[in-house]
């Protein structure tokens, strides 16, 4: 057997879905998605705070940081050892 | 301060070219090309007459604001100018390079607590003691640690000279330590977790008037962000994520902090202590003079400092690392706070959102509420039990 192939079995006694389940599930998948993709934007204030946040951070970017950097908060530690 | 220099000081006035290249260039620098440099840092804060972020084009912000922390001048370029034609840049945004035109800032004086809590000041202070009263630690190995020394001794462990914008030290006030302690009393009601080298509390004016509740609602403040971002996927449970008390909390904070700003309070010296934590924190993290002749060349800044303090007989705290790690991103949430950012509900989401906002501070929140809960011994993460 291939390392990833599929081994899922059918279930003993289990049958396949009729016609009329499996419409019904895609059309709860499309439902689903499309909620999704219609779903509100995030709140314009909230955004705006997000990039406000963002210019406070490039203002304060200490040295060895790097330019226009939206990296993770975590400080610079290390940069003597980065030196070596 | 010190540490963001570098980004900014360039060799002419065309195009942004690095002064400080390698940045340990600035431990070379006479004290008082270093002194030139503090005062034409503040020269180029918020508002410039060039540049105004959030005014809208009105007037400027009230005194004691982020974007108008003082109207008090320091010495102009004329007069204290800058070296050999060098020339101090500002930031304009993120997606621009430094400017003529652009603005600075300096941490919070939260950032100066932090950094000063790991107790390097007292640490450099028996450095610079020991160095200047004997060979207890060896000779300093070359020009440039003589040079450390004496800017160091120069700017802060002395009277600053008077007219500069960091002189915050007089007849009335002769104590820098018990200046920096009331400070963070008045702003933080906070104390130093040190006291005095004979380890007694450290003697020093408290003001009436002092944000002695700071604490509590930041503790609080960081527990229910710490629900949004437990909270902030969840699909199958309920939401307990309460944007009303955390913009509350928020407001709490702005009005506590701005009181104690009114007109253009504790800028200066904020700026002042701010600067010279920078200093040893910047020590630290870079290949700087002293640490050669110290043999100081572990990795990371508070291994460095414990490896000092164990020369000098003073031990560093042991929660360092969270002191360290903690000082920049407290110091850009509270000013972000002070700016009343959060004081609306809606605008509370990006603190613990990271997915729909991801240039946020949702993951400066993690690390605040970590080493929060490392620092003080009291885990924000946990619920609070109601009790009957």
């Amino acid at each position: 057997m291939a390392k990833n192939e599929q081994t899922t079995q059918k279930a003993a006694g289990a049958e396949a879905l009729d016609a009329n389940s499996q419409a019904l599930i895609a059309a709860l998948t499309a439902a689903i998605l499309s909620s999704r993709q219609n779903a509100a934007p995030p709140d314009q204030d909230a955004t705006d705070a997000a990039a406000e946040y963002a210019e406070i951070k490039g203002a304060l970017r200490t040295f060895g940081e790097p330019f226009n950097s939206a990296s993770s908060g975590f400080p610079r530690r290390n940069a003597k050892a980065q030196e070596y | 301060m010190f540490r963001q220099l570098p980004n900014y000081l360039s060799t002419g006035n065309d195009v942004f070219s690095p002064a400080l290249n390698p940045v340990t260039e600035l431990f070379d620098r006479h004290p008082l090309d270093v002194a030139s440099y503090l005062e034409a840092y503040w020269d180029r804060r918020l508002p410039q007459s060039s540049f105004s972020p959030g005014t809208g084009g009105l007037s400027a912000p009230p005194l004691g604001h982020p974007n108008n922390r003082s109207e008090e001048d320091s010495l102009p370029l004329s007069r204290l100018p800058l070296p050999n034609g060098e020339a101090l840049f500002g930031f304009v945004n993120r997606s621009s390079p430094p400017s003529l035109g652009g603005f600075l800032r300096w941490d919070h004086l939260i950032y100066a607590y932090m950094i000063e809590n790991t107790r390097v000041y007292e640490i450099f202070r028996r450095v610079v003691h020991e160095y200047r009263h004997g060979e207890k630690l060896g000779a300093p190995i070359d020009a440039s640690t003589q040079n450390w020394l004496r800017i160091t001794e120069e700017l802060f462990y002395s009277d600053t000279a008077p007219f500069l914008i960091t002189n915050v030290a007089s007849h009335i006030r002769s104590d820098l330590r018990a200046s920096r302690r009331n400070a963070y009393q008045r702003m933080f009601g906070m104390d130093l977790n040190h006291g005095g080298e004979d380890g007694k509390p450290y003697p020093y004016i408290k003001a009436e008037a002092a944000n002695s509740e700071f604490v509590a609602t930041f503790e609080e403040f960081l527990r229910e962000v710490w629900v949004g971002i437990t909270y902030v996927g969840a699909t199958a449970s309920s939401n307990p994520t309460d944007d009303s008390k955390i913009s509350e909390l928020a407001e709490k904070m702005h009005d506590m902090l701005r009181s104690r700003r009114q007109s253009g309070n504790l800028s200066r010296e904020e700026y002042a202590f701010v600067a010279m934590m920078s200093w040893f924190h910047m020590t630290l993290e870079l290949d700087s003079p002293i640490l050669r002749s110290l043999r100081a060349d572990a990795t990371g800044v508070e291994n460095r400092l414990f490896q000092i303090a164990g020369r000098v007989g003073l031990p560093a705290h042991g929660l360092s690392k969270s002191f360290f790690d903690i000082a920049d991103p407290i110091s850009r949430l509270l000013i972000q706070i002070e700016l009343g950012t959060y004081n609306d509900a809606t605008a509370v989401r990006a603190l613990y959102d990271r997915d729909s906002f991801p240039t946020g501070p949702e993951s400066d929140m993690r690390s605040i509420i970590t080493h929060w809960t490392a620092i003080t011994g009291r885990d924000v993460k946990a619920r609070k039990v109601a009790t009957n």
